[in-house]
């Protein structure tokens, strides 16, 4: 059904004009207003989606409609360790869905979407990528490792970092963090040359480069 | 950040039924999506099909094996997975190097070899945000601004159907030195005859046609060789020349890619060094040979120099294999 | 000028915390981990969107503009036309600078933000409605080629000149001393060369944004990215009474000067107001290409004159430059600043045309740049060792070093010290010069590129407390203390050596002393702290106010408190009751009596002795508050302090690729605060200037002066990979005028440095190379292209 439709179904009204006679505001995509969006309108799809993971798996999902026209869904993905659930618009990225839905925040934007920076990086299914550039929609049921984990297990990379003066304004290094945090991951003892060829992906416009590779090897040794 | 159009999204559970959905219309399919989220979210085509197929939860078409004597790589295997397989490290090493010089650690994470074979160019006219520049690409027009604008990076090697855009892939020349078939779920092509001069694409493929696999014969047993890359940065970066070349007892295969519209053989060069010791020499005036047809556009005859030096740099890597 | 008896450079360094390696700064963990939290991550209730339309030609006119699509789309707003005479483009306070409005219907340049906004609920909605927009151009000239602009009959900023198209309306010449013609006729030799330079942009780390939101009462509430708090803040008050403001900075990407420098984080605050005046709901203004808006001062056409002798001196110097420059001070303001060349003429040509009119990021590049070729130029010539050449033109304001030290002496600076010798001991040794350094074109690897080395040095420049500051120091109920300043990130780590700064006055642990990074509803107005001249302008009030702070405790800590309770008086003496304070002193943030050290009270318990007790009512401590203004220098002669760097590359003759092998900075900072920090803005600094120098050109479509290269893909900001070990070497002459001789080096790392390549790739290949040293400029000197 095409927004077009869906205006004209919502109680005679285009739903903008509900929406402001109504007098409900609603910005952002949190859970709570779309909830109330949603039982407000009345107006719901019921689609059958197939699960976008390793696993072939058929999920029902209930699409609602947002105040932009543009269609909800639910992603259901385990984040740092917890199972957690947001109402998704379809053409959101992961990186949307994790930063207006599940309020992670260290997933920046230094290059405008192009994949050319590594600052929104995070873990996802084992895999080092760019949440910016993986549709929210294709990651449903996956892993998520962010860099605010990092701190919550206070693993060896977060001293290191801090104190090797990693982060200068800050914007780019969780990226970098995580980024490291995957290399480790697979290579705990890592060389110079290892080090610049898994961080190549990500850019510091203050230019800490150096002591990223001092920081990761400290924390490779256990942060000694 | 710039946002997406909305689409409809299916998930593909085979190949058939991707195709399937492809016939339906107005439909592309989505792998590893580094290319095409980049030009839906600029907006760089003057519109996008409406559905996309995701092919990543087709099953088994990543797998990376050696058999029947050839290197088979299904179409979704990750170009981090190529670049890291240790067979593939050891025995078709420009396809490794390639793949491990691809843009940069996270999107090697992502992309696919059958994306990188499928990617559109990346010139900066076609590429410029909300179709700035309507060129032939985007089948509007017959213009190419490029033409009349800063080449520098622009094909050295004329402009097929006037398109003076080259194609960006990594693998491609490797894929081309080493042989390589491309498996669709039509047909199988030669990699030589896989790349064109499309509307907007940059294949042969027909609109409901799909890669599926590459096949790359095994090289004869102390065969070498190597892929080199020109670029401003170490990593990230789209080639502003690549190269890659095989070396056997037989003789030479040379590919140079980021120079033309298609990867494009070094013919003449691959008969001046077959058989031969590669001496600094040779491996010099097989570069210069590389380039002879090589036309400048107004602003790019220094790439001609580029070109040849690293066709010769790629040369004496392979024969130091 | 005011105050003879203020002289900070005098005053005494202090024996511990100032100088220490190994702290770590305040926000490390939080910046780290990513919870801390950035302007662009500042999400509010009910918040909405703005964005721009943004132009991607080079010159035109909206004939006609149809917004009738742009309102329907769903969750639009409101659109914000340029025509709409209810809407306030103008500011009274924020000069536009590169436009007369903020949005018009003009386009000067590519990027520009031009005819409408969008405010909408989701950025989607934004982007949707911005797209169905219908624009009838008029098309204007456009020229992006600054010759033939200047040879054009066309005008192509009428707004800025409406007679030609010259800044400034005609050539001028800056900085000359001396008389360049007749030094030309005493010299041993001439040179003539030239160059150019392409245009750099800014790209600050984050896209810049801005959230802003009235209420119904008309408070507001705005996170403003940028440097110029105190700018913002007049240009909200515009709409609201300034104490209706309640302003916030949260984390900032870095920005280097670019946005404030090009005007960028003021538009974008400006659209952010006037979208939450008018809604009353918070809008969070986002615009992405911000990045790419801005040129840095470097770009342009140099063309040179030189006179030098045998042995090295230089006597005139003759610059003439197309479009570069014009930014603080000059092309050869370092040159003039730093040496004993007595003859100096500088003349220029600024044209206008469809291009930003440049500003800075990390000023003082083209100065720095400027110096670097004039020396490696005349080394050249002789073949003699750059850093000789150096030493032999050290000095300033065509006065050599020997002349101009007996003034400084005099003015209380230390004798015999030789910031320039010192900084190449230390440069030379750590970059192994001696083995390194050698002939143009006389040393192949073996892998057969062409080895070079590069060498520049100039003046460390940020010397002088540009004005005066103010800072207050607040002392909390447990003993901790903060600092009040009016915090503007843009990303320098300051926190931790301004922290340094005031524990180490005051005696306090640092531990107990932070730099409060959000307080900004106060008048302590300082220099941008992370701006060019943060440490020289900034440290004046820091000292003072904690040397005031200090001596505030001590007086308490002597008083008698007395407690009022129920009625009654309840004496409470002081743990120094009796003594004075010039018998007290402090150490780890316990006071102690001087002559007998094991009598001690700790802060804490002075400030809860006059602070009160009793839980019910509330602390009052505010009697330990203290503040203090810093002054201006009654003199402030030529920077002496120095900084020299060196760069080794290889060049790929093949190919034209220059890789940077390895380099070594070395800067005078007077006295060094916290050398980790220094050592930051070192080798962050050169990343950037390697980038500029090596690898970065802004590219046009001379038709229709689109921007080809406008996004981090095809404008390559360098990784890790793209440059070699750094070392970094600090020397410490104590030659600044502010307090114990600190001199700042935020720019030194990029500006100083973008030339390196250049003198470095001629060291390799024995040609000159046009700047970015990219393979086409490199092939094109070797006659390849």
């Amino acid at each position: 059904m095409s927004s077009e439709e869906n205006n004209k179904k919502t109680s005679g009204l285009t739903r903008r004009e509900f929406i402001k006679d109504a007098g409900i505001v609603v910005g952002g995509a949190s859970v709570a207003s779309m909830a109330l969006l949603s039982a407000c309108k009345g107006d719901t799809k019921t689609v059958t989606q197939t699960v976008s993971t390793t696993v072939n798996k058929t999920v029902t999902k209930t699409v609602t409609v947002a105040e932009d026209g543009v269609e909800l869904t639910d992603l259901h993905v385990i984040l740092n360790g917890e199972p957690r659930v947001c109402h998704i618009e379809a053409n959101w990225t992961l990186r949307d869905a994790l930063k207006e839905g599940m309020g992670v925040i260290s997933l920046k934007d230094m290059c405008n979407g192009c994949g050319a920076c590594g600052s929104c990086s995070a873990i996802v299914n084992g895999r080092p990528i760019l949440t910016c550039m993986a549709l929210a929609v294709e990651c449903d049921g996956a892993e998520i490792e962010t860099a605010e984990h990092l701190g919550v297990i206070n693993h060896p990379l977060v001293n290191a970092y801090a104190k090797n003066f990693c982060a200068q304004c800050g914007y780019c290094t969780p990226g970098f963090l995580i980024t490291a945090k995957a290399l480790l991951d697979r290579k705990p003892n890592p060389t110079d040359e290892d080090i610049i060829d898994a961080l190549g992906g990500n850019i510091c416009r203050c230019g800490t480069y150096p002591q990223h590779i001092i920081a990761i090897k400290e924390a490779a040794k256990g942060g000694k | 950040m710039k946002t997406l159009e909305i689409f409809e999204h299916i998930n593909a559970k085979s190949f058939e039924d991707a195709v399937a959905a492809l016939q339906k219309g107005n439909a592309e399919v989505v792998a590893g999506g580094t290319d095409l989220i980049g030009t839906r979210r600029f907006n760089v085509l003057p519109s996008n099909p409406a559905t996309l197929i995701n092919l990543k939860t087709i099953p088994n078409a990543d797998y990376i094996k050696e058999e029947g004597g050839f290197l088979k790589i299904g179409a979704l295997a990750k170009l981090e997975d190529i670049a890291e397989n240790d067979i593939v490290k050891k025995k078709y090493a420009a396809l490794a190097e390639a793949a491990h010089k691809t843009a940069s650690p996270h999107l090697r994470e992502m992309g696919t070899i059958g994306g990188n074979i499928c990617q559109l160019n990346r010139c900066w006219f076609f590429r410029k945000d909300d179709n700035y520049y309507d060129c032939l690409r985007k089948g509007n027009t017959k213009t190419c601004f490029a033409l009349t604008s800063d080449n520098r990076y622009h094909s050295i090697f004329g402009m097929e159907k006037m398109c003076a855009a080259v194609n960006p892939s990594d693998t491609a020349p490797a894929l081309v030195a080493l042989d390589a078939s491309i498996v669709t779920t039509k047909r199988t092509i030669k990699a030589e005859e896989f790349w064109a001069v499309a509307i907007p694409g940059s294949t042969v493929l027909d609109s409901d046609e799909i890669v599926k696999e590459i096949q790359i014969p095994t090289p004869a047993s102390g065969s070498k060789s190597a892929f080199k890359k020109l670029a401003i940065r170490e990593s990230i970066d789209f080639p502003i020349v690549n190269c890659a070349v095989l070396i056997t007892s037989s003789g030479a295969r040379i590919c140079m890619n980021a120079v033309h519209n298609k990867p494009r053989r070094a013919t003449d060069a691959e008969a001046l060094i077959s058989g031969k010791t590669i001496t600094e020499e040779l491996a010099t005036q097989a570069g210069e040979k590389a380039v002879e047809k090589a036309v400048a556009m107004s602003n790019n005859k220094w790439k001609i120099a580029a070109t040849a030096g690293i066709v010769k740099e790629t040369i004496l890597a392979a024969a130091n294999a | 000028m005011s105050n003879a008896h203020y002289e900070p450079w005098k005053w005494e360094v202090p024996k511990t915390i100032i100088g220490e390696r190994g702290h770590i700064p305040p926000d490390a963990h939080t910046k780290v981990v990513g919870t801390a939290e950035f302007t662009s991550d500042v999400v509010r209730p009910n918040m909405l969107y703005v964005k721009y339309y943004i132009a991607q030609r080079g010159a035109g006119r909206i004939k006609k503009l149809d917004t009738s699509k742009t309102e329907q789309v769903d969750g639009v707003v409101k659109v914000l036309r340029y025509d709409d005479k209810s809407i306030k483009w103008a500011s009274d306070t924020l000069k536009p600078g590169n436009m007369t409005t903020f949005l018009n219907d003009r386009v000067y340049w590519a990027g520009h933000p031009v005819g409408f906004a969008v405010v909408a609920v989701s950025e989607y909605a934004c982007d949707q409605a911005i797209k169905k927009a219908v624009i009838e151009w008029e098309d204007l000239p456009c020229e992006v080629d600054y010759n033939k602009a200047l040879a054009s009959k066309d005008l192509y900023r009428e707004d800025i000149n409406p007679q030609n198209n010259i800044m400034d309306k005609g050539e001028k010449v800056n900085n000359a001393i001396g008389d360049v013609e007749e030094g030309f006729k005493h010299c041993d030799h001439i040179i003539e060369f030239e160059y150019e330079i392409a245009e750099n942009t800014p790209v600050s780390a984050e896209p810049m944004t801005c959230v802003c939101e009235f209420d119904n009462d008309d408070n507001c509430k705005i996170w403003f990215h940028g440097q110029a708090f105190n700018t913002i803040e007049e240009v909200v008050g515009e709409f609201v009474p300034q104490n209706k403001i309640d302003m916030h900075s949260a984390f900032n990407g870095g920005t280097f000067g670019g946005p404030i420098s090009h005007q960028c984080e003021g538009w974008t605050a400006w659209l952010a107001i006037i979208a939450a005046y008018i809604t009353r709901r918070p809008c969070k203004s986002v615009w992405e290409d911000c990045q790419f808006v801005g040129a840095d001062e470097c770009m342009g056409h140099h063309k040179w004159k030189v006179g030098y002798n045998n042995n090295g001196k230089i006597i005139a110097v003759d610059l003439d430059t197309v479009a570069s420059g014009m930014m603080i001070g000059g092309e050869i303001s370092k040159i003039k600043a730093s040496t004993c060349i007595p003859n100096l003429r500088h003349t220029y040509v600024y044209p206008l045309y469809n291009r930003v009119v440049p500003g800075v990021f990390r000023d003082g590049a083209v100065a720095g740049t400027c110096q670097n070729m004039l020396f490696a130029h005349v080394a050249a010539a002789l073949n003699m060792d750059p850093t000789e050449v150096a030493l032999i033109n050290d000095g300033g304001d065509g006065k050599t070093l020997a002349e101009l030290e007996p003034k400084r002496v005099e003015e209380g600076f230390p004798a015999g010290r030789d910031s320039l010798k010192e900084c190449l001991e230390k440069g030379k040794k750590a970059f192994n010069w001696s083995s390194k350094y050698h002939a143009a074109g006389a040393r192949k690897l073996p892998d057969g590129r062409m080895h070079g080395v590069g060498f520049t040095w100039t003046e460390s420049w940020q010397n002088w407390p540009y004005r005066r500051t103010r800072c207050g120091i607040n002392v909390r109920y447990d003993g901790t203390v903060d600092v009040i300043y009016r915090r503007s990130c843009t990303g320098p780590l300051v926190a931790l050596p301004y922290a340094q700064v005031v524990a180490a006055e005051m005696g306090m642990k640092l531990d107990d002393v932070i730099y409060q990074p959000d307080r900004h509803n106060v008048g302590f107005d300082t220099m941008s702290e992370a701006s060019s001249s943060g440490v020289a302008t900034n440290l004046g009030a820091l000292v003072l106010a904690a040397r005031k702070a200090k001596q505030n405790l001590l007086e308490y800590a002597c008083k008698d408190a007395v407690t009022f309770m129920f009625g009654m008086e309840i004496p409470n003496p002081a743990p120094f009751t009796g003594l004075t304070p010039d018998k007290l002193d402090m150490k780890d943030s316990v006071i102690f009596e001087k002559s007998n050290p094991s009598h001690t009270a700790t802060v804490k318990q002075v400030v809860q002795l006059h602070a009160g007790w009793n839980p019910i009512f509330q602390h009052e401590y505010s009697r330990f508050f203290t503040e203090a203004e810093s002054d201006i220098p009654n003199y402030m002669d030529t920077a002496l302090g120095r900084q020299c760097h060196f760069v080794e590359v290889a060049v790929d003759t093949n190919t034209g690729k220059v890789d940077i092998l390895s380099a070594c900075l070395v800067n005078d900072v007077g006295t060094a605060i916290n050398p980790d920090v220094i050592n930051g803005q070192q080798y962050g600094g050169f990343s950037m200037g390697m980038g500029r120098g090596n690898a970065q050109e802004v590219v046009y479509d001379p038709v229709t002066g689109a921007k080809l290269n406008d996004n981090m893909v095809f404008y390559p900001i360098l990784g890790i990979g793209d440059v070699g070990p750094i070392s970094c070497e600090i020397v410490e002459t104590k030659t600044g005028y502010s307090p114990y001789g600190a001199v700042g080096l935020g720019e030194c790392g990029c500006a100083a440095t973008m030339g390196l390549t250049a003198a470095a790739v001629y060291n390799a290949i024995g040609k000159w190379v046009d700047i970015p040293t990219t393979p086409n400029n490199v092939l094109k000197a070797l006659g390849k292209a």
